[in-house]
């Protein structure tokens, strides 16, 4: 169920997470802390 | 792809960093073969459990949240996004142009009438898409726009009547617009098909019991009234 759902918004600290890369390194969101950052969420299918 | 690589090296110089997340549940490989061949250089993540759509709330891509240097979400688009769409690019650029304490701190108005359009015209493209009419009945309930969400939320249910979501999302979308009859209506529905959901039990508790939430959530008497109501579920 996703009734629950707590976008977060524009004004809002963005979540921080940790994901591997296409190659399986390890990166977290906060590495990127004091840069402009756009991130851009696609799917190859 | 090689868009947003022409912009990532255009603002290479403005302390800026794009990101990419392939959401895809099928491993590296796709999105790898797909990033090698497109040619860029910024990092592209796999987010093969579907972090991101649980922790920004979607269900649907390619969206874009641009963040500035503190950490702040300046922009997020969900669904539509794209380095085609040149009002997307000019928001973007103007956010690169300028110093972080200069921008305001809520979304202007038009942004979001901005977001509300192109949800429905995405709404209307997938007409018979009960997934994506539910996730922008979603997004159309978090922008604050009951009545299309209503809309959206009702289509979603007939395509799928199974979709408890769907149901309980038409429920509130019907709440917001006022029409607390048909609103519990819709919730009992989800209900039926979720009986062990314990969120639209207790939405239906909120608006028909209000005494046992405010002022204070009377956690004792929920307990009392779940097993009074599993004990009839279970007889009928």
């Amino acid at each position: 169920m996703s009734v629950t759902l707590q976008r977060p918004e524009v004004g809002m600290e963005a979540p921080d997470f940790s994901l591997p890369d296409v190659y399986g390194k390890r990166w977290s969101w906060s590495q990127f802390r004091g840069k402009r950052v756009l991130l851009y969420m696609w799917a190859s299918w | 792809m090689p868009g947003w690589q022409q912009f990532a090296e255009k603002h290479a110089g403005d302390n800026f960093q794009m990101l990419s997340v392939a959401m895809d549940g099928g491993g590296v490989e796709k999105p790898r073969a797909f990033v090698e061949a497109s040619g860029v250089t910024f990092p592209t993540f796999v987010d093969a459990s579907g972090l991101l759509f649980r922790l920004y709330g979607f269900t649907a891509v390619p969206n874009g949240v641009y963040v500035d240097e503190t950490g702040i979400i300046r922009f997020q688009l969900f669904t539509g996004f794209s380095v085609d769409r040149e009002d997307v690019v000019a928001q973007l650029e103007t956010l690169l142009a300028t110093p972080v304490g200069d921008i305001p701190a809520t979304p202007t108005v038009a942004q979001q009438s901005l977001e509300i359009e192109v949800m429905l015209e995405q709404a209307a493209a997938h007409g018979n898409d009960p997934h994506m009419q539910l996730s922008l009945a979603e997004s159309l309930l978090q922008e604050g726009s009951s009545e299309h969400a209503a809309k959206a939320f009702r289509r979603a249910f007939e395509l799928d009547c199974e979709s408890a979501n769907a149901a309980f999302g038409l429920g509130t979308a019907l709440h917001q617009l006022g029409q607390s009859t048909e609103a519990l209506a819709s919730w009992r529905r989800a209900l039926q098909i979720e009986p062990d959901n314990f969120i639209i039990r207790k939405q239906i508790w909120r608006v028909e019991y209000p005494e046992r939430f405010y002022p204070v959530i009377d956690y004792d008497w929920q307990k009392v009234k779940l097993a009074q109501e599993k004990a009839a579920e279970g007889r009928a």
